[in-house]
């Protein structure tokens, strides 16, 4: 959390999600975000909300709670960072994943984006083909002739 | 549920597959036709140790295997590859054919990202010129190869970051003039493993180098115009006979360099900076060096051999002019005889009450000192 004097000298920045949801934080949290950092640079007036038009108050909420918790130096170490950002990342369903996702590429906050990206990625590490589209419930548009004509492309792949 | 996944914008599926080893990436491809069109144009291929062992598994003795499917892959992709990384296995010594290969269609390629670890018993790796010809490349790393840039080198205009891990470099000049070459440059490591390459005279100027790392063995360096050095760390790997060599001074750097936050010396470092000014005093001589403060110093990490009063000397030196540091990690063998060691510490002692914002860390390291 920032510290006392540090926050009454940030200003205070008011976020608006798509559905409405007004959300008012710091400017070194809200900042954290590229897409935010240059919208304010171009706006005049930053007293009226700023617009993050894709993402719900739901998922905006989750976005803030990271940005607040990276945008505090020296308060932990590198190691408990890593571990919140951890069981931030556990407790979040398939479906929070996948808006956090968009939510993080399109705000362009770069911690976010490679967390969540790595925990997808970890869903998928080791699984055959079937399993993973089980998981994320991907539909299969191949003629099995098709599919087995990918295998043969990469024989190396199947192997174990 | 819906599948969520596979409509992500295109770039965040590329991010995932790239988390992935190769492996498991190109087992996407038959998840579904949307997922198959990612894995043709992924723009990062990462043929890793990894890579390695889990494709051959048992059957490594089979001498082409490895090149084969690195082949195929390149001649099934159909995009730009931003980034390859490529282990050259044992086993494909015998046919650098191929990687010249892989690295001409590269080259045409825009590729920015570039990584080559060769395998380390076998005879480092000759570079083919056209990576040479390859100036969008930002990150560079190699491992084992023999660093020649053809005469015809324009420079590589914005790479960013450099590693050069065991490399032969055919003269002396070489990393000179390749650094000149390379003006955006903010990262540069270059370390032997053995330390029997010698890096005889290094100059380094390169105006918006940040981080430099040299562990190696060398006669001197020279540092003029690396003005925004932030992060210096030099390791000398053998002790080189100062006086043969006819080097004054090790390190010319500093004279305008006063932007440096850590600093860090090891191995014969101290030894040698140390038995290199037994004439002067180490303040005289330091001091020349560097002519102005340290004044954005905030840590250095130093190994000492002995606790000898030189090399103490030197310690104090630094404290006294780095008026803003915080941390400063000292390491000693932990086989110092037990005079030097109350030596040393009576001495930290007086360090301790005269630069009392400073913490100094000891660090004992297992090991003899060689004197």
């Amino acid at each position: 959390m920032a510290s006392t004097s540090t926050s009454t000298l940030s200003r205070k920045l008011i976020l608006k999600s798509s559905d409405g949801e007004k959300f008012e934080v710091d400017e070194n949290v809200a900042m954290q975000s590229q897409t935010i950092k240059h919208m304010i640079e171009d706006l005049d007036d930053i007293n009226s909300p700023i617009p993050v038009s894709i993402v719900t108050g739901t998922i905006l909420s989750k976005v803030i709670e990271y940005c607040k918790k990276h945008a505090t130096e020296d308060s932990d170490s590198d190691e408990q960072l890593k571990q919140w950002d951890k069981e931030y990342a556990n407790n979040m369903d398939l479906n929070t994943l996948y808006y956090l996702l968009l939510a993080a590429n399109y705000m362009e906050i770069k911690g976010l984006l490679e967390l969540i990206t790595q925990c997808v990625a970890d869903m998928i590490k080791g699984k055959s083909p079937e399993e993973i589209r089980a998981h994320f419930n991907i539909k299969n548009d191949f003629t099995p002739q098709e599919e087995a004509n990918i295998r043969n492309e990469n024989p190396w792949a199947f192997e174990n | 549920m819906d599948d969520l996944i596979s409509n992500l914008p295109k770039d965040v599926r590329y991010g995932i597959m790239e988390r992935l080893p190769l492996r498991d990436a190109a087992r996407m491809s038959t998840l579904s036709k949307q997922w198959k069109e990612a894995w043709k144009t992924l723009p990062s291929l990462v043929f890793d140790g990894e890579f390695f062992r889990e494709v051959l598994g048992k059957k490594r003795y089979i001498k082409l295997e490895y090149t084969n499917i690195v082949s195929k892959i390149l001649l099934q992709h159909d995009g730009p590859i931003a980034k390859f990384s490529l282990h050259i296995p044992r086993h494909i010594q015998k046919h650098p054919d191929d990687v010249v290969l892989w690295i001409m269609n590269l080259s045409m390629n825009c590729i920015n990202d570039f990584t080559l670890n060769n395998w380390k018993y076998s005879s480092p790796f000759k570079l083919p010129s056209q990576l040479f010809g390859c100036t969008n490349l930002t990150v560079l790393k190699l491992d084992y190869c023999i660093f020649n840039p053809p005469s015809s080198f324009k420079g590589f205009p914005k790479l960013v970051c450099n590693y050069l891990e065991n490399i032969h470099f055919p003269s002396d000049d070489v990393v000179g003039s390749f650094v000149a070459k390379c003006p955006s440059l903010e990262k540069l490591v270059i370390q032997g493993e053995d330390g029997n390459d010698e890096l005889p005279n290094l100059v380094i100027n390169a105006p918006n180098l940040k981080y430099l790392t040299i562990s190696s063995t060398f006669h001197s360096i020279c540092l003029d115009g690396s003005e925004a050095l932030s992060s210096v760390s030099f390791t000398l790997q053998k002790l080189v006979d100062q006086k043969k060599k006819r080097t004054r001074n090790m390190i010319k750097f500093l004279t305008s360099t006063c932007r440096i936050e850590n600093l860090s010396f090891r191995k014969h470092f101290v030894k040698v900076k140390i038995s290199e000014n037994t004439a002067d005093s180490v303040e005289d001589n330091w001091s020349c060096n560097l002519s102005s403060k340290f004044l954005q110093l905030r840590s250095i990490d130093v190994r000492l051999n002995s606790g000898s009063a030189e090399e103490l000397k030197l310690v104090e030196f630094l404290l006294a002019c780095s008026p803003v540091l915080h941390t400063f990690n000292l390491e000693f063998f932990e086989e110092l005889d037990v005079d030097d060691k109350m030596k040393m510490s009576k001495k930290l002692m007086q360090f301790h009450r005269a630069f009392s914002n400073i913490t100094v860390f000891l660090i004992f390291i297992e090991g003899k000192c060689d004197r």
